[in-house]
């Protein structure tokens, strides 16, 4: 039953992140977000370039993160 | 506890340089001002391109206008790509999240956005709160036994057995001074 439970929260979570995914790829595609002006290739390229400084962002605050005992860094 | 560097030192040495950056000074709490402020740059310029009217399909559906003009979908996708799964990937393997290329950029362009003096004003309003607040170090606890837990114990060891205070550098044994440890 948890793993049915599991799969189907997986699923749904799955699901939910492709059709963002989607509205949003639509969305430029058709230039209605607030940068209508620009490209929409460089608008994509502009998404992809902030989603991956944001993630090494993120992921290198969470190594000085004191969360789990056995591998803070800093 | 924190992981000693030296332990990844040969194996990851790019972590390993990105780690003794980050321990240099106060360059943890520099980073911290830098990193914040790269986030909501980033946060913010993303929303920018993630928010539209609804699209052609959508504009039906008050629902679905809604969670399109408001960027909802912008923020899942921002959340779930960009924060969470890093997050989780670092906190499991930190090391070889560190090794990776641009790591050390990353931590330099925080620290550079930290230097131009934009978030300032933090160390002062730190600073006000705990002198307001009246918070101060413990005294007996220097900052080498602070990030080693063993070294503490070791201290409080010594401070609760030994029959006088430790001295921290003990004198040179000569012929006046016998014996040179208390």
């Amino acid at each position: 039953m948890v793993t049915v439970l599991n799969f189907v929260r997986y699923a749904f979570s799955c699901l939910l992140v492709s059709a963002a995914v989607f509205a949003v790829v639509a969305a430029i595609a058709t230039s209605e977000t607030s940068f209508y002006l620009v490209p929409q290739a460089v608008q994509g390229l502009l998404l992809v370039i902030g989603l991956f400084l944001l993630g090494i962002v993120e992921g290198l605050q969470m190594c000085g993160r004191p969360t789990h005992a056995h591998n803070v860094l800093f | 506890m924190k992981q000693e560097t030296e332990a990844y030192r040969v194996s990851h040495p790019r972590a390993y340089a990105t780690g003794r950056l980050a321990f240099k000074g106060e360059n943890i709490e520099r980073f911290l001002i830098g990193r914040q402020l790269c986030v909501i740059f980033l946060v913010f310029f993303i929303a920018r391109l993630t928010t539209s009217n609804a699209l052609w399909f959508m504009r039906g559906s008050g629902v679905a206008t809604f969670i399109m003009e408001a960027g909802l979908l912008g923020a899942l996708i921002v959340a779930v790509l960009a924060q969470l799964a890093p997050q989780i990937v670092a906190s499991k393997f930190p090391v070889q999240f560190m090794q990776c290329r641009g790591m050390n950029s990353a931590l330099r362009v925080c620290l550079f956005l930290e230097a131009t003096g934009i978030a300032h004003a933090t160390w002062l309003i730190a600073y006000a709160w705990i002198r307001l607040a009246g918070w101060r170090d413990p005294p007996n606890i220097n900052e080498a036994a602070i990030s080693n837990v063993a070294e503490v114990r070791v201290t409080a060891y010594e401070f609760n057995y030994s029959p006088q205070p430790l001295r921290k550098t003990p004198e040179p044994y000569n012929s006046t001074n016998p014996y040179p440890y208390p």
